[in-house]
C-alpha cells in the first residue's frame, strides 16, 4: 500500500508541474486566449504554493498574498481580454503569429 | 491531520463505475435504428438552422469583464468580516472606513462603466465618432438576428 | 494609529483622488474635448509633488505594519515620478488632441500607474512589491493599447500584456519560494534572516526564488535576455506613453531592484554578481549594437532604453552596502536624468506626429532645425544627455555610476561600459547630424504645437540645469542612498 499521507512537498511537486504546464502553454500554444488561459494556470500553481507553505509555516501573510493574487488575476485578465477583443475587431483572429504588425 | 485520500479514491471510483455501466448498459440494450432526423442536433422541435458557431456579440463579453472585476473584489470582504471585531479593538474606527473607502473605490468604477453607457444592452449614449455609428446602423437593421452569415462578414479591413 | 499613517503616503492618495476624479468627470460631464481633464490631472501631481517633498526631510518611518517605508529613498523616486507624470500628461493632452476618438482615460492610468510606480518606490514587503507592481503594469499595458483607431497600438498593448503577465507569473513564483523559505515576506525581516544563516545561503529553493524574482524586475526593465517586448511595444505604443514607460517603469522597477539588493546584501551580490555582471554586459552590448542599425527614432530609443539597463545594471553591481554608498547615489541621479531625456525624445516624435499616424522616421527629422530651431535644440540636449556628453544631467549620471564602478575596483566592468558609450554615442550624435545638418527632404516633419515643445523644452532645460548645477538633484539622491542605508 502506498502512504496515504500527502505532505509539503507534495503540493510544492504538483504546483511545479503546473506551472510549467502553464509556462509550456504560454511559449507553445499561439492561440492568444489558450496564452492568457496558461498565464492563469502559472498564477494558480503559485497560489497552490503558497497556500502550501503558508499551511506549512503556521503564518496567515500567504492567505492574504493568495487573495491579491486573485484580484490582480482577474484584472489582468479582464484588460487582457479587452483588448484582445478589440484586437480581434480589426484582424479577424486570435492566432498570435499573425499579431506580427509591428516587427516589419 | 492525516488525511484519509483512500475513501475520496473509493468514492470517485463508485461514481464513475456508475456512470460508466448505466451508459454501457443503455447502449448494449437499447434498439439501433439511426436516422436523420434523428441524428440532427435537438433545438427544441424547430428545424436547425446555420451553425451553432456564430461568434457572440461583443457586449457579452463586457458584461463578462465588469462580472469578473467586481465578483473578484468581493474577496477581500470575507477576510475583512472575519476579523473585524479584532481589528475594531486595535484600530478603532479605523476598521470600518477602510473597507468604505475600499468599496468607494470599487463604487466608482461601477459608477464609470455606467456613466458611459456601457451597461446599458445598446449603448444609450450618442454615437462619438463613424465606427460608432457604423456599429450602430449594423445593430439597428437586424440583420445579425436574421441572417447569421453576416455576423462572419462583419470584420472591416485593416486601417493602419 | 493608522489615520497619521495615511499621511505619510499622501502623494500617492492625491493621485488616486485624481484619478477617481478625473474618472468621474469623464464619465458624467461630457466636454467635446478633454483638456480640462488634463488640468485636472496636472493640479492633483503637483499636490502630490508637494506632500511628497514634505516627507523628504522626516526620518524614515516604517508604515502599516511593515508593508511599506516612508523614506528619502520613496520621497526622491515619488518626486521623479511627478514631473514624469506632468510632462505625459502635458504631452498627452497634445497627442489626445489630434485623435478623431480621442481617449481620455489615459490621464486616469497615468495617475493610477504612477500611484503605483511611487508604491513600488516605498514598497517593503514582498506582498506590496507585487501588488504595486501590477498597479503599475495593468495601467500601462492599457496605455500602450489606447489608440483604439490603431491595430499596432493595440498590438504592442497585448504583446506587452502577455509578456508583462508572464513575467509577473516568475515573480510570484520567485516571492512564493523566498516567502516559504524563510517565513516571511517583508524585506527588514528578510534581510535580518538572511545574515549568517548557512543552512539559507545553501538552500537551492531558497536562491531559485531570487532569480526568479530579478527575472520578472529584469522583463521590467529590459533586461536581455528579457528584453523581447521592448522594440515592438515602443514601436507601437503612442509616443507619450512609450515615453511615461521608458522613464517611469524603469525608474519603478530599479527603485525596487536597488531595495531588494540592500536588503539581501552581502549575502546576495556574493551570489547574483556573476550572473547580474553577465546580464550587464550582455544587455548594454546588445542594445547598442542593435541601436546602430536602427531608422527609426522610436525603435532606436527602444534599443538604447536597453542599453541604459546595462549601465544601471552596472551600478547595481558596485552598490557596497555602505553607509555612504556611492553606487545608489548613481543610480538615483541617472534615472532622473534618464526620465527627462526620454520623455524629451519621445516628446519630439509626439511633436512631429499628426492625426493620421505617428512619425519617427529618422529621415523625416533631416533639417528640422531650419523650421523648428528650438524644438531641435531640446531634441539635440536630449541627445547629448542620452550619449553622456558633458554639461548635460546625462554626463553626470553615467559619471557617478561608473565613478562608484572603478571605487569598488570592477575596472574591467567600467571600461566595457565606457567602450558601450563611446559607440552609443554615435548613433546619437547621427540624430543632432539629421538635425541640424542634412537637407530637408520631400517629406520632412513640420509641427506646429506649443505645448507638445514646450514639454520637450522643460526636460531639455532641467536636463541643462542639473548638468550646470548637479549639485542640488546630488544631494537629494545622497539622502535617499543614506535613507536606505540606515533601515538595514
Amino acid at each position: 500500500m502506498f502512504d496515504a499521507s500527502v505532505g509539503l512537498n507534495h503540493y510544492l511537486l504538483l504546483s511545479v508541474l503546473l506551472f510549467v504546464i502553464g509556462v509550456a502553454g504560454v511559449i507553445f500554444r499561439r492561440n492568444a486566449i489558450i496564452m492568457f488561459m496558461s498565464i492563469e494556470l502559472m498564477l494558480t500553481s503559485v497560489n497552490l504554493t503558497i497556500l502550501a507553505y503558508s499551511r506549512y509555516l503556521g503564518d496567515h501573510t500567504g492567505h492574504v498574498l493568495v487573495l491579491f493574487v486573485f484580484a490582480v488575476a482577474a484584472a489582468e485578465a479582464a484588460v487582457g481580454l479587452a483588448i484582445l477583443v478589440e484586437l480581434f475587431r480589426k484582424r479577424d483572429t486570435v492566432d498570435v503569429d499573425r499579431f506580427r504588425q509591428l516587427m516589419e | 491531520m492525516q488525511l484519509h485520500f483512500a475513501t475520496v479514491f473509493v468514492f470517485l471510483a463508485l461514481a464513475v463505475g456508475f456512470a460508466v455501466i448505466a451508459m454501457v448498459i443503455s447502449w448494449a440494450l437499447r434498439p439501433k435504428k439511426p436516422g436523420t432526423v434523428k441524428e440532427s442536433p435537438y433545438e427544441c422541435g424547430e428545424q436547425p438552422e446555420g451553425s451553432p458557431w456564430i461568434r457572440f456579440n461583443v457586449r457579452f463579453y463586457l458584461i463578462a469583464l465588469f462580472f469578473i472585476v467586481f465578483d473578484v473584489e468581493v474577496v477581500f470582504l470575507l477576510p475583512w468580516a472575519v476579523v473585524f471585531k479584532e481589528m475594531l479593538a486595535v484600530l478603532g474606527s479605523f476598521a470600518f472606513w477602510e473597507m468604505v473607502i475600499f468599496i468607494a473605490i470599487l463604487l466608482v468604477g461601477l459608477a464609470y462603466v455606467w456613466g458611459k453607457g456601457d451597461l446599458a444592452w445598446v449603448k444609450g449614449l450618442p454615437p462619438r465618432d463613424e465606427e460608432d455609428l457604423e456599429a450602430l446602423s449594423w445593430y439597428e437593421s437586424g440583420r445579425f438576428s436574421t441572417d447569421r452569415r453576416s455576423v462572419h462578414t462583419s470584420a472591416k479591413p485593416e486601417g493602419v | 494609529m493608522s489615520w497619521t499613517e495615511l499621511s505619510y503616503i499622501a502623494p500617492i492618495l492625491w493621485l488616486v483622488a485624481g484619478g477617481v476624479v478625473v474618472l468621474l468627470l469623464e464619465a458624467f460631464v461630457p466636454r467635446r474635448d478633454s483638456d480640462h481633464l488634463s488640468i485636472v490631472s496636472a493640479v492633483f501631481l503637483v499636490l502630490a509633488g508637494l506632500s511628497a517633498n514634505t516627507g523628504l526631510v522626516r526620518t524614515s518611518q516604517s508604515l502599516f505594519h511593515g508593508v511599506l517605508r516612508a523614506d528619502a529613498f520613496g520621497s526622491f523616486f515619488a518626486l521623479i515620478f511627478v514631473i514624469i507624470g506632468l510632462l505625459t500628461v502635458s504631452l498627452g493632452a497634445v497627442y489626445l488632441r489630434r485623435q478623431s476618438t480621442p481617449m481620455p482615460e489615459f490621464y486616469v492610468l497615468v495617475l493610477f500607474a504612477t500611484a503605483g510606480m511611487m508604491l513600488l518606490a516605498s514598497s517593503t514587503d514582498l506582498v506590496s512589491v507585487f501588488l504595486s507592481l501590477e498597479l503599475m503594469s495593468i495601467g500601462v499595458y492599457v496605455l500602450a493599447a489606447i489608440e483604439r483607431n490603431s491595430s499596432r497600438s493595440q498590438e504592442a498593448g497585448f504583446k506587452y500584456l502577455i509578456l508583462g503577465a508572464f513575467a509577473s507569473a516568475f515573480l510570484l513564483y520567485g516571492i512564493a519560494l523566498i516567502y516559504g523559505t524563510t517565513g516571511t515576506t517583508q524585506f527588514e525581516v528578510l534581510g535580518a534572516r538572511m545574515g549568517g544563516n548557512a543552512a539559507l545561503a545553501g538552500n537551492l529553493v531558497f536562491w531559485a526564488g531570487w532569480g526568479l524574482i530579478i527575472v520578472g524586475v529584469g522583463f521590467k526593465v529590459a533586461m536581455v535576455p528579457f528584453h523581447q517586448w521592448t522594440p515592438d511595444v515602443y514601436a507601437g505604443a503612442p509616443a507619450p506613453v512609450a515615453g511615461y514607460m521608458a522613464a517611469g517603469v524603469k525608474a519603478a522597477a530599479f527603485a525596487v531592484l536597488v531595495r531588494l539588493i540592500w536588503t539581501g546584501m552581502p549575502l546576495l551580490m556574493d551570489k547574483a554578481a556573476p550572473l547580474l555582471m553577465g546580464f550587464a554586459i550582455v544587455t548594454m552590448t546588445f542594445g547598442n549594437i542593435v541601436a546602430l542599425a536602427q531608422s527609426n527614432l522610436k525603435r532606436m530609443l527602444a534599443y538604447s532604453a536597453i542599453a541604459h539597463a546595462g549601465y544601471l545594471l552596472v551600478g547595481v553591481l558596485a552598490i557596497s552596502g555602505h553607509a555612504d554608498d556611492a553606487a545608489t547615489r548613481g543610480i538615483l541621479f541617472y534615472l532622473a536624468a534618464y526620465a527627462l531625456m526620454n520623455i524629451g525624445a519621445f516628446g519630439a516624435v509626439t511633436f512631429v506626429s499628426r492625426r493620421r499616424g505617428e512619425r519617427s522616421e529618422l529621415a523625416g527629422f533631416a533639417g528640422l532645425a531650419r523650421r523648428h530651431p528650438w524644438v531641435s535644440f531640446f531634441l539635440a540636449v536630449c541627445m547629448f544627455s542620452l550619449a553622456g556628453v558633458p554639461p548635460t544631467a546625462g554626463f553626470w549620471g553615467k559619471f557617478y555610476v561608473f565613478g562608484a564602478v572603478i571605487q569598488q575596483g570592477m575596472v574591467g566592468l567600467a571600461v566595457i561600459a565606457l567602450l558601450n558609450s563611446a559607440v552609443a554615442a554615435y548613433y546619437y550624435l547621427r540624430v543632432v547630424v539629421y538635425l541640424y545638418m542634412r537637407e530637408p527632404g520631400e517629406d520632412a516633419y513640420i509641427g506646429d504645437d506649443v505645448q507638445a515643445s514646450a514639454a520637450i523644452g522643460v526636460a531639455a532645460i532641467l536636463l541643462l540645469w542639473i548638468g550646470l548645477f548637479p549639485s542640488s538633484v546630488l544631494e537629494l539622491a545622497r539622502l535617499g542612498a543614506a535613507a536606505l542605508a540606515r533601515t538595514f
